[in-house]
């Protein structure tokens, strides 16, 4: 069924994009993450930057392509209508993930990297407090600003901190919305979704229009 | 009485149907979309025989039509305005149906002699030659079979169709003979084809470009079987023959759908990208072109094998005997398809 097709590919095309916009999401405000987030390659790039920004660009989409595939298919024969209205309507959506990540979905960092970079992301992070908090010029203050945020930048990017944060991102990217799903995730991703209601959707025309 | 009964171009209500998508071509008929009702019946002749000179060989050789017939408007023009062949391509690019027509499923029942089909079994040579011995390693890994072989047996369908259309030459009694004796020829070469690429795809399901080698050759295979029934006057068991067909095709490739290669693709190790990265978008946007095309030349195949059968029905109907109409298709040396109209 060609409907099948065009919405199955709109589908994985819609998710693609959105995943492409977060991951730019994500490389323009790598720097507001605390350092030592992003040498833990935490949950807090995905919860403040990459799902936010994943919500926002599917749920506006999807919203639009729910709607053109349900004229598409009200199109394809007027017996269709009723699945149309169905399928179109908010109930029957996939829920978006929440911003908060439940347990199934963190990243999960090999314990034995975990003590050592904690370690020197706080103590980088500590000194650059440090710095900043003695008493010294506004201005003398600001250059150390400046320069402790460079630091951080060029140390998030040397030692491989942003990597992880980006390995992060695209971890919950092919987990949450792209898939396949592993076999012992609780949660489908969201793409999965969208095709089993596309499935089901076109199983059920084709038992009315047969 | 049967030149009286067909048509050589389009007539102009059904073209102006075509034109703003009231009728759509599907295999050897043309259909009323809303309803799908049948507005009339397409077969190929003889005269597809000098279109497929003027494009060469090669697996995309039917692609090069529409640039081939623009040539040929520029260069005839110059000369002496519309001729035939022109008129003939015009008509394939009208219906839509130049792939069809000159690709391995045709249109309707198979005529089209030695010339043509010399040309479309070396398309599907090209095919597998192009798939650079993955084919072969596939037939190994799962049907025991070797490419060796299947060129083994395409040179059997090639003399296969030289055979049935040497008879033709031959008294009415002896060419009888020997078409039914061609048609059982005809179908233990598909049962080999069909057989190769069921085992194929079982195997592995998204491996469709390896199987079209095989579907074609089957394909062509069954328009060689029904074509021997019906020029032997067995025309119920000509269109018997062409429902079994295709129903054997439609369980073969009925439920691949352009979604299911591209998502098949996307898992597979060979296409995996990083996501969200732009390799990703171009993988995805490549992968979605290429099952597009393939779904389409899927569906096109289907269509022509579910509707092969379907003039002979309706001349049946008639009471005109199939092998006139295929003896007339036969001498037909100008336009490449008859149209019946419903």
């Amino acid at each position: 069924m060609v409907w099948r097709d065009e919405a199955s590919l709109a589908a994985m095309a819609l998710i693609h994009a959105a995943s492409a916009c977060a991951m730019q999401a994500l490389d323009g405000g790598i720097d507001t993450i605390a350092l030592s987030d992003a040498m833990t390659g935490s949950d807090a790039a995905i919860r403040d930057i990459v799902r936010p920004a994943m919500r926002a660009e599917v749920g506006t989409s999807a919203d639009d392509w729910f709607k053109a595939y349900a004229w598409a298919l009200r199109r394809i024969d007027s017996r269709l209508e009723t699945l149309a209205l169905s399928f179109v309507a908010v109930s029957s959506w996939p829920a978006l993930p929440q911003n908060e990540l439940t347990t199934v979905e963190r990243w999960s960092e090999p314990a034995w990297l975990r003590g050592p970079i904690d370690t020197i992301g706080s103590t980088i992070e500590r000194a650059a407090t440090e710095i900043s908090n003695r008493a010294v010029p506004n201005a003398v203050r600001e250059r150390a600003e400046h320069v402790s945020a460079r630091i951080a930048r060029e140390i998030g990017e040397r030692s491989g901190a942003h990597d992880r944060l980006r390995n992060a991102a695209r971890n919950e990217l092919s987990r949450v919305w792209l898939g396949p799903a592993p076999a012992e995730n609780a949660r489908r991703p969201y793409l999965t979704h969208l095709l089993d209601i596309v499935d089901r959707t076109a199983r059920q025309a084709m038992e009315i229009i047969a | 009485m049967i030149g009286e009964l067909f048509l050589r171009q389009l007539p102009a209500a059904l073209e102006t149907g075509i034109r703003s998508g009231q009728l759509g071509v599907y295999g050897s008929t043309i259909r009323n979309v809303a309803n799908g009702q049948i507005a009339g019946f397409l077969q190929e002749t003889s005269g597809l025989s000098k279109i497929a000179n003027l494009v060469g060989n090669g697996p995309a050789w039917p692609l090069k039509l529409i640039g081939a017939g623009i040539q040929i408007v520029q260069n005839e023009q110059i000369k002496s305005g519309l001729s035939a062949v022109q008129q003939g391509i015009a008509v394939l690019n009208q219906l839509q149906i130049a792939n069809l027509a000159l690709g391995a499923a045709g249109i309707g029942v198979s005529v089209i002699g030695f010339a043509v089909m010399s040309k479309k079994i070396d398309g599907v040579r090209e095919d597998v030659r192009a798939l650079d011995g993955k084919l072969d390693r596939l037939l190994d890994e799962f049907a025991r079979d070797r490419t060796e072989k299947l060129d083994e047996m395409l040179d059997r369908l090639l003399g296969l169709a030289e055979r049935i259309d040497t008879r033709w030459s031959m008294s009415v009694d002896k060419a009888e003979i020997g078409w039914h004796r061609d048609a059982d020829e005809a179908d233990s070469l598909g049962n080999f084809f069909s057989g190769r690429a069921r085992r194929l795809l079982e195997a592995r399901p998204t491996a469709i470009k390896e199987a079209t080698p095989l579907l074609d050759a089957s394909a062509m295979a069954s328009g060689l079987r029904v074509g021997a029934l019906a020029q032997s006057g067995e025309t119920k068991a000509a269109i018997n023959v062409a429902r079994d067909d295709a129903g054997r095709l439609e369980r073969l490739t009925g439920d691949i759908g352009a979604a299911d290669l591209a998502r098949a693709w996307m898992a597979a190790p060979e296409w995996r990208t990083v996501p969200g990265s732009n390799a990703a978008g171009d993988a995805l946007m490549l992968a979605t072109t290429e099952a597009r095309a393939i779904a389409m030349t899927l569906r096109c195949r289907e269509a022509a094998a579910v509707t092969r059968a379907a003039p002979l029905i309706a001349l049946e109907a008639k009471g005109i005997p199939a092998r006139d109409w295929l003896s007339a298709a036969r001498e037909e040396q100008d336009a490449p398809i008859l149209l019946l109209e419903s």
